[in-house]
């Protein structure tokens, strides 16, 4: 287990005495892709949340890379790289300063932020449109330029809530394909939540259903539709919960 | 570095807004350039009304042919003023002369038996200013002059024994003051005044609190266009983002602090120009006496300003952190900013307020407008210990805000910007169990 990148022990977050994860284990190797799936309220965004750094958990705990997300603060987010997913822009900025801005506080040195805003210009496919105000970007162009952002300052761990929300089928694709390159290349690790199951087939290692705050089945997509005699990871999936309710 | 490049950021979008640009930027300018006119056309009469001295009727009313001749034609002399004997037209005297000069045969028997003289004076001004007002009183100067030359040269040889509150006061003067065709009493004049003078405190509540909505809102701002989240991601420290942000407020802040100071020291110059001060250098500004205008005042009056906006736009961030969005922001900043406020009053109204001990001193260190108050008071009475723990105490403010701001944005509070309910709830739950 020594390259596991990220341990997540045993997360527990309550929101007015109501727990929202209840109890939330897994871990992820290098050059993994986690998908964790699951019905809307199921505890996905808090427990992406947890692993970043933005919500303390009340217990458990979050290891990546050996660091603490609340104890080891700069230094742990210097790693990662989350986009979530109702990302929004700054509606003024132009998606050319947007990826200057970000690229400055990962680094001091002016020539690796040349590189990073060029590697996120590329990576966003905007072309002319990046030195137009963000705030006239259509909704696909928007989520393009957070990809970018995302991917721009090589993260070791990735957090994707949600990815390609709001994407048209062609650039769903295309970022599909712009994760899996991106960790291949860079033996990068990748966690990210999703309703699409086809997504989730496509991109992800690695699998964990979670519902109700629980992680109820985890494996690879091929063992978890074995485990539940599917089709699909759909079907696994309701299999899992106990089927529709 | 990294502070820079948030400030940078900040500066960038929030100069784009509409409402900044006006409230922030254009607003003050428009304030002073406002204020300045004013104080500027007030100097401008002034000066006229030295350069000419003023004309003064003096009315003998009740005549006494055996007294008065002699008094009034000295008094009228001295004042250069033409003498009239009997009753007048006071509209028509009023347009013709600056002031007038009722003098009772009572009046002028008791100066000549080394009584005290109680006289009337009708000053025309034509605006109402601690300029003006202070203009009046030169020329109650001049007629007192001219009673203390009239008692030397006469009374003292026929009444030696004179009291010696006679000799020093021998007048009571009622003045009044003709403004646009209304005669009203210095006190009204006074009010007036103050309603009109408090412009300089009013211009600084619009600046304070135009800062802390801003500051207030760019949190909102972040929230509502969910790039918060985005932003607390990235590998910035908190203080380092929150110093940023201020920073960042502080910049587009920064024309209208300069239109303040630039606006206030017009205003506090041309005060300076006042004729009735005697070295041109001590003017009189509210009741409290004189404001030694020196460069060295200016500066500390500028930088505690400067200090003072700081701390209120840290103060400003906090109500974003701890509000769920922009109204919510703007609401809490404006409650906080108004009673942040309230110690500066204290300038105007010429409050002492250094000497306030128990309670209400330490309420009044909860406010860094104390402390802003407090290098105004000290350049006021001219006591550099005063303008020290001025200084001292907005730089303490700086401090604990910023930590403070600091630490939230680091808690898990500021993602749902819900600790404001927290508080609220908490409240209201030991208010039940009360």
């Amino acid at each position: 287990m020594g390259d596991e990148e990220v341990i997540v022990d045993g997360l527990v977050k309550v929101f007015d005495g109501v727990e929202a994860v209840s109890g939330v284990s897994f871990r992820v190797s290098r050059g993994e892709i986690f998908g964790l799936i699951g019905p809307n309220g199921a505890g996905k965004t808090t427990t992406l949340r947890m692993i970043v750094g933005l919500l303390k958990p009340n217990r458990g705990s979050v290891r990546v890379f050996g660091l603490d997300p609340w104890r080891d603060g700069v230094r742990f987010r210097r790693i990662i790289s989350y986009l979530p997913e109702d990302a929004g822009v700054y509606k003024h900025m132009s998606g050319r300063y947007f990826l200057r801005f970000n690229a400055s506080l990962y680094s001091d040195d002016p020539r690796v932020v040349d590189e990073m805003v060029e590697y996120g210009a590329i990576l966003s496919g905007l072309g002319k449109d990046l030195d137009r105000p963000m705030g006239k970007y259509s909704k696909g162009m928007k989520r393009r330029i957070l990809l970018a952002r995302t991917f721009m300052v090589k993260p070791r761990l990735a957090v994707l809530d949600e990815p390609t929300s709001g994407l048209d089928v062609n650039y769903s694709v295309a970022v599909r394909r712009m994760i899996k390159e991106y960790v291949e290349e860079n033996n990068a690790t990748v966690i990210l939540s999703s309703h699409n199951m086809l997504e989730v087939e496509y991109l992800c290692d690695r699998v964990a259903f979670i519902n109700r705050g629980v992680i109820v089945a985890e494996g690879t997509p091929e063992e978890l539709k074995r485990r539940y005699k599917a089709d699909n990871l759909e079907e696994a999936f309701i299999e899992a919960i106990g089927g529709v309710y | 570095m990294k502070i820079k490049t948030i400030a940078v950021k900040e500066f960038r979008e929030l100069i784009k807004e509409r409402t900044v640009l006006l409230g922030m930027i254009v607003g003050p300018i428009m304030i002073f350039a406002i204020l300045s006119t004013v104080s500027l056309g007030a100097v401008k009469q002034v000066q006229e009304q030295i350069a000419a001295p003023p004309r003064i009727a003096i009315v003998i009313t009740s005549p006494n042919p055996d007294n008065t001749g002699d008094v009034a034609s000295f008094i009228a002399s001295r004042l250069n003023a033409d003498l009239y004997v009997g009753a007048v037209n006071e509209d028509e005297l009023i347009r013709k002369y600056d002031s007038i000069v009722y003098l009772t045969s009572d009046a002028i028997e008791n100066m000549t038996m080394g009584l005290k003289a109680h006289i009337r004076v009708l000053a025309k001004v034509k605006t109402l200013s601690f300029l003006t007002i202070s203009t009046v009183q030169n020329v109650i100067a001049v007629l007192e002059n001219a009673v203390h030359e009239y008692i030397a040269e006469n009374v003292r040889q026929v009444y030696p024994q004179a009291s010696a509150s006679f000799l020093s006061d021998p007048l009571a003067v009622e003045t009044m003051l003709y403004y646009k065709g209304r005669v009203m009493s210095e006190a009204e004049a006074m009010s007036t005044v103050l309603g009109t003078g408090f412009a300089v405190t009013i211009a600084t509540l619009i600046l304070v609190m135009a800062s802390m909505q801003i500051a207030a809102t760019s949190m909102g701002i972040e929230r509502e266009a969910k790039t918060l989240e985005i932003l607390l991601t990235l590998p910035i420290e908190g203080r380092d983002l929150v110093l940023g942000k201020v920073l960042g407020v502080s910049a587009i802040t920064l024309l209208g602090i300069l239109s303040y100071v630039a606006g206030m020291s017009v205003y506090l110059y041309s005060i300076s120009r006042l004729a009735s001060a005697p070295t041109g250098e001590e003017v009189s500004v509210g009741f409290t006496g004189g404001i030694t205008i020196t460069p060295q005042s200016v500066v500390y009056i500028a930088v505690s300003t400067i200090l003072a906006l700081i701390v209120a736009l840290a103060i400003g961030f906090l109500a974003g952190i701890l509000s769920q969005d922009v109204r919510g922001a703007q609401l809490a900043s404006s409650y906080i900013g108004l009673a942040m406020m309230l110690p500066l009053f204290g300038v105007f109204f010429g409050l002492d307020l250094t000497g306030v001990t128990g309670p209400i001193r330490v309420l009044l260190y909860l406010s860094p407008m104390t402390f802003l108050y407090y290098t105004v008071w000290g350049s006021i009475i001219g006591e550099p210990s005063i303008i020290t723990q001025g200084l001292m105490g907005l730089v303490v403010h700086l401090a604990i805000w910023v930590t403070i701001s600091s630490r939230l944005m680091r808690s898990e509070e500021v993602i749902y910007g819900e600790l404001g309910s927290k508080i609220r709830r908490i409240l209201a739950k030991r208010r039940l169990q009360h």
